[in-house]
């Protein structure tokens, strides 16, 4: 009888920092294309993690988000960062809507030790597609935002981070009275990413 | 509820979900069934995209194709463009050949349950079953539905209401919360939908009986039940009922008198390539 254990690869904190942010940018897109904040034509259908992932085409928001993913990566790599949340708003009045919360625990051995970990890639990808198609099927859960919106990205890291140029100090943005969905995670064994999106509860949602 | 005989299951197992309306209605009831059946298909690598996006692109086909037929009827279009049109007209064919079965058998599996829903409006279980065959299945999501006045609405009044949307979404709320379709695997199986119901119905076009329908103990399924908050009091309830349907309530039936019924529609997962190249 053949084995079915999957074959393990060898994961560094360096591939596992570039695993995890190449998801926050795939995550991020799919957010943005699949609550509506941007309108539908201006994403492009890619193949990634087996599944069809909407990109945003706009060059301003694609850049933001090179430039995020980048920086991501960097923190990663030093251990620093320990959640990142993307942040829906109503264009008109700034009150947040949505908090997709992506929580980043970090193997510290790894960090301390440079030692890698092994898990087979398709395990990560299985459960990191399970986590896209909790986002591509929000619109079945979530309320539905009947409002222009606007997005922000905010980083939680540790305090001796010095602020990169590009970002400044933020209010977490928080919601009023959220409610909660705790979503899937996945985890390279150097970085566990657990997800929960947290949102304004809608007059005709059930608690 | 009461447990049955030969299913050896547990109250505890159940997730509770409250609805703050006065009924679980027909059309609440449809639409919870059919979004969850959704939700199940798209979570577990059934179908590419979530139903709703399927539906309006196999709209968007068929209706591509019409057109495309009409342009080309029309004499005096260009050589090169008619070549244009026919290589689309071919894409698109192979789109709809590509989504119909599915389409189709989602359609009559909504119609039959519309039928049944319309002739036993206080049904009271449901049933959806991934894998091979209901009796082996990958994966079981239950659905208990406690009423409260039972209403009956009329003949083809299926449409979706805030409640039944609030509703819905609540309910796939919690199957995500819980973890539904975390441990899913890629490639095609078959989802049956059962309900329980009366012996005495019968439906033969569209529901053939289960009696004694069990399916393997390693399963552990997830279970629903919905409740609504003010609760059906016997005393002082009223029953509403369609003038014309013969409706069956399951409330007169003992618990030996309520079998399975498993849908003829059985929805076929779309085989879905995983291109080597990506982005």
């Amino acid at each position: 009888m053949a084995s079915r254990t999957a074959t393990k690869d060898i994961i560094t904190l360096r591939g596992s920092a570039a695993i995890v942010s190449e998801f926050f940018g795939y995550a991020a897109n799919s957010i943005l294309y699949n609550r509506g904040v941007y309108p539908e034509e201006t994403f492009a259908k890619v193949k990634k993690y087996g599944l069809p992932m909407l990109l945003t085409q706009d060059e301003g928001v694609k850049t933001f988000i090179a430039n995020l993913t980048a920086q991501l990566s960097d923190w990663l790599e030093s251990g620093k960062l320990q959640r990142v949340v993307l942040v829906i708003m109503s264009k008109v009045t700034n009150e947040v809507l949505e908090r997709w919360n992506f929580s980043i625990e970090t193997d510290n051995e790894v960090l301390e030790k440079g030692v890698a970990r092994e898990k087979s890639d398709k395990e990560i990808m299985r459960e990191i597609q399970a986590i896209m198609r909790q986002i591509a099927s929000s619109i079945t859960y979530l309320p539905c935002l009947d409002e222009p919106c606007v997005f922000d990205v905010l980083a939680y890291t540790d305090k001796d981070v010095a602020v990169p140029f590009t970002w400044i100090e933020s209010d977490p943005k928080l919601i009023a009275n959220p409610q909660m969905v705790k979503l899937h995670s996945f985890n390279t064994k150097i970085h566990k990413v657990d997800t929960l999106v947290s949102y304004k509860n809608d007059e005709w949602d059930e608690e | 509820m009461e447990a049955m005989e030969g299913e050896g299951r547990s109250e505890m197992e159940y997730t509770e979900i409250e609805t703050t309306a006065e009924c679980l209605d027909s059309s609440v009831i449809f639409h919870v069934v059919t979004d969850i059946l959704g939700f199940v298909l798209f979570m577990h690598q059934q179908i590419p995209s979530i139903l709703q996006d399927i539906s309006l692109e196999f709209d968007g086909l068929q209706t591509e194709y019409k057109e495309l037929e009409i342009v080309l009827a029309q004499a005096e279009v260009k050589a090169s463009l008619r070549r244009q049109h026919a290589g689309r007209m071919k894409e698109v064919k192979q789109g709809i050949k590509r989504l119909e079965k599915v389409m189709k058998t989602v359609s009559g599996l909504r119609t039959a349950l519309q039928l049944m829903i319309s002739e036993i409006p206080d049904i009271q279980r449901v049933m959806l079953v991934l894998g091979t065959s209901p009796i082996r299945p990958q994966h079981v999501y239950e659905m208990c539905f406690s009423h409260g006045k039972i209403i009956s609405i009329g003949a083809g009044d299926f449409a979706k209401s805030k409640a039944a949307e609030g509703l819905s979404r609540k309910a796939i709320r919690t199957l995500i919360s819980k973890g539904a379709g975390s441990d899913s695997h890629a490639g095609p199986t078959k989802l049956f939908l059962l309900v329980k119901a009366p012996t005495s119905f019968n439906m033969p076009l569209h529901f053939l009986p289960k009696r004694d329908f069990r399916y393997s103990k390693k399963i552990v399924p997830f279970r629903l039940r919905f409740k609504c908050k003010a609760q059906f009091k016997e005393t002082e309830g009223q029953i509403f009922v369609a003038q014309t349907a013969d409706s069956i309530s399951s409330k007169d039936c003992t618990p030996n008198d309520l079998i399975w019924f498993q849908c003829r529609h059985v929805v076929k997962g779309l085989v879905t390539k995983t291109s080597p190249t990506e982005d």
